[in-house]
């Protein structure tokens, strides 16, 4: 879908969440997997900054056009929403 | 002779109910009731078999085959495949949505006149194809759309406009089937939107869902049987929960008998506290939404001076209370949480030049992008107009060709602000031919502009051969109509009866 376009010449910021890898394995990840959280190397404030670039990416992509994102931003924010209860606070 | 009386007239077109407001002649927006006397129509149609009419509201709402209604139809407006068939006969969103438009405006103007233009509301986190479909509902009803605004935008003008408020406001809506998030700064009556955000399928309809599940549950504990067998039965009883979650807004406990003679019959007891604690994992996301809000604009819960409730399910205690929690003190009710929307369209149709909006989402492009440190090149969305940038706007990028002998340059505009591609919606392309033989290093600028009605024009601009060219954004899909096809509809439309 994507080929080579064009150069930018100026700095750019990677993205800070890496991309995940989902498709037929995605149901046998735990939360944690989906959400890249190792709740033993991560503190709260870790994980809850982790969250909130997943929340982000993955809401938006909730409304996106395409139909599969979409299920699988739902997913996902189950996922973090999990995350989220677990390890920093509930509501 | 005298001068004709400007109308303004704003329509809330919600998941759950609808509402039309005109602004009177004391400069106060009153809500005008339909013809079967309801200030809020719902937004549910009924296709009849018999005659061939569409009932709209209470009557499509209360009875009939569910099979032949069609409810919450606001949350497919971005869906471009979404149609609805019956006898046949396929309906898009767009259409369904005509007919809700077409009951508002033939109702209303037996009260207020014949209504030529209106405001017509949308979610803040509606994308640029759900507007558009919005606008076209608008236009098959026999409207003009003369602008949509954000939901809490206009409820925010509302707010403004009877409390007499300034500073930094919060509305925290959260209707019928999404949860928007605005922060606005108020000067007397002049607004300016810092930013909004939205969750999409986190609403009151979704709460509902959550709500039948928890009295199957009972059911089946009791009688060992499920409690829902089909679709059809299922969006029964979803009214049903509907009407028992309001109960449990004003009750600790409620008690439901559910079932028939025949299949058997349970009294189910709910409590608020299982209701809000089977809905916690959605009520966890709108913290969360309201974190990002915030974090976007670097502010803290004590900077924010009002917190301003909307939407229906803002009744619910454990929403209210969240927000007390967050914030620090209590959020304070925008009038009518069901009204505010409408009556702000109409206050917005008004003075919409007092109000300063921001563009809801950001739009870029695809482009190589060459980390400067480590020389690694990826394929990124390159942004050109951030999300929250105040509208109107127009905004360049100048890029340069990555191959030597590119003859054909082509720009694909990304919706969304995610680095990575994978996460951003293509909604459009421009392809630019250039002259053979030139070199990598060509200057391309790739310029957009966002309008005040938020839709999107792109141009992209040769500097060598001084070519461009411009195009409007346009979506493709089952559920997406053309003009031929609007001409079309809008004529069958006028011809159809709509009580």
């Amino acid at each position: 879908m994507i080929k080579k376009l064009y150069r930018w010449f100026t700095g750019h910021e990677e993205p800070t969440a890496a991309p995940l890898e989902v498709g037929g394995i995605f149901g046998r990840m735990t939360p944690e997997g989906m959400c890249e959280i190792d709740p033993k190397k991560m503190g709260p404030d870790e994980i809850r900054q982790r969250l909130a670039v997943l929340y982000k990416r993955h809401n938006h992509a909730a409304g996106s056009l395409d139909g599969e994102l979409r299920k699988e931003a739902e997913l996902m924010l189950d996922a973090i929403v999990h995350c989220r209860e677990k390890y920093v606070d509930r509501v | 002779m005298s001068e004709k009386q400007a109308i303004y007239v704003g329509i809330d077109l919600g998941t759950s109910t609808s509402a039309l407001a005109h602004v009177r002649p004391d400069g106060n927006p009153e809500i005008v009731p339909n013809a079967d006397g309801e200030r809020l129509t719902p937004s549910v149609v009924f296709f009849d078999r018999y005659e061939g009419v569409k009932l709209v509201g209470s009557a499509a709402k209360d009875g009939g085959d569910p099979d032949r209604t069609v409810r919450h139809i606001k949350k497919h407006m971005d869906d471009p495949s979404y149609v609805v068939e019956i006898d046949g006969e396929k309906w898009t969103p767009t259409e369904v949505s005509a007919l809700i438009l077409a009951k508002l405006r033939k109702d209303c103007a037996r009260i207020i006149g014949q209504i030529d233009e209106v405001v017509i509301t949308v979610p803040a986190n509606f994308n640029e194809l759900a507007r558009k479909a919005t606008v076209t509902a608008g236009r098959l009803a026999g409207l003009k759309v003369r602008r949509i605004v954000n939901e809490p935008t206009a409820a925010a003008l509302y707010y403004a406009h009877t409390q007499g408020v300034r500073g930094r406001v919060l509305v925290y809506d959260l209707g019928g089937g999404t949860l928007d998030i605005t922060v606005l700064d108020v000067d007397t009556d002049r607004i300016d939107i810092l930013l909004s955000e939205g969750a999409r399928h986190l609403g009151g309809s979704d709460f509902d869902e959550i709500l039948l599940d928890l009295i199957a549950e009972k059911f089946r504990e009791q009688n060992g049987r499920e409690l829902v067998l089909d679709a059809t039965q299922r969006r029964r009883l979803l009214a049903a929960a509907e009407d028992t979650k309001k109960r449990l807004s004003k009750l600790n406990v409620v008690s439901e008998k559910i079932g028939t003679e025949d299949y058997g019959l349970a009294e189910v007891e709910l409590t608020r506290d299982s209701f809000e604690e089977a809905i916690r994992r959605l009520l966890t996301r709108t913290v969360m939404l309201l974190e990002q809000a915030l974090d976007t604009l670097g502010l803290a819960p004590q900077d924010i001076d009002h917190v301003v409730l909307v939407g229906g399910s803002t009744r619910i205690p454990k929403v209210q209370e969240l927000l007390t929690r967050h914030f620090g003190k209590a959020p304070v009710s925008c009038g009518n949480v069901d009204e505010c929307v409408a009556l702000g369209a109409a206050l917005f149709a008004q003075r919409a030049r007092r109000v300063s909006e921001v563009c809801n989402h950001s739009y870029g492009t695809l482009a190589i992008i060459e980390d400067a440190q480590t020389g690694i090149a990826k394929v990124r969305n390159s942004i050109v107009i951030p999300k929250n940038t105040p509208i109107p706007c127009s905004m360049s990028q100048t890029y340069i060709t990555s191959e030597d002998n590119e003859e054909l340059i082509e720009v694909e505009i990304t919706q969304g602000d995610d680095p990575d591609p994978r996460y951003v919606d293509i909604v459009g392309k421009i392809s630019l031919r250039v002259p053979p033989g030139r070199p990598a290093g060509c200057a391309v600028t790739v310029t957009y502009s966002y309008d005040e009605n938020q839709r999107v024009r792109a141009q992209v601009y040769d500097e060598e051969s001084g070519l461009r060219k411009d195009i409007a954004i346009e979506y493709e899909g089952a559920g997406v109509l053309n003009e031929h096809d609007i001409e079309r509809k809008s004529a069958y439309l006028k011809q159809i009866r709509i009580a």
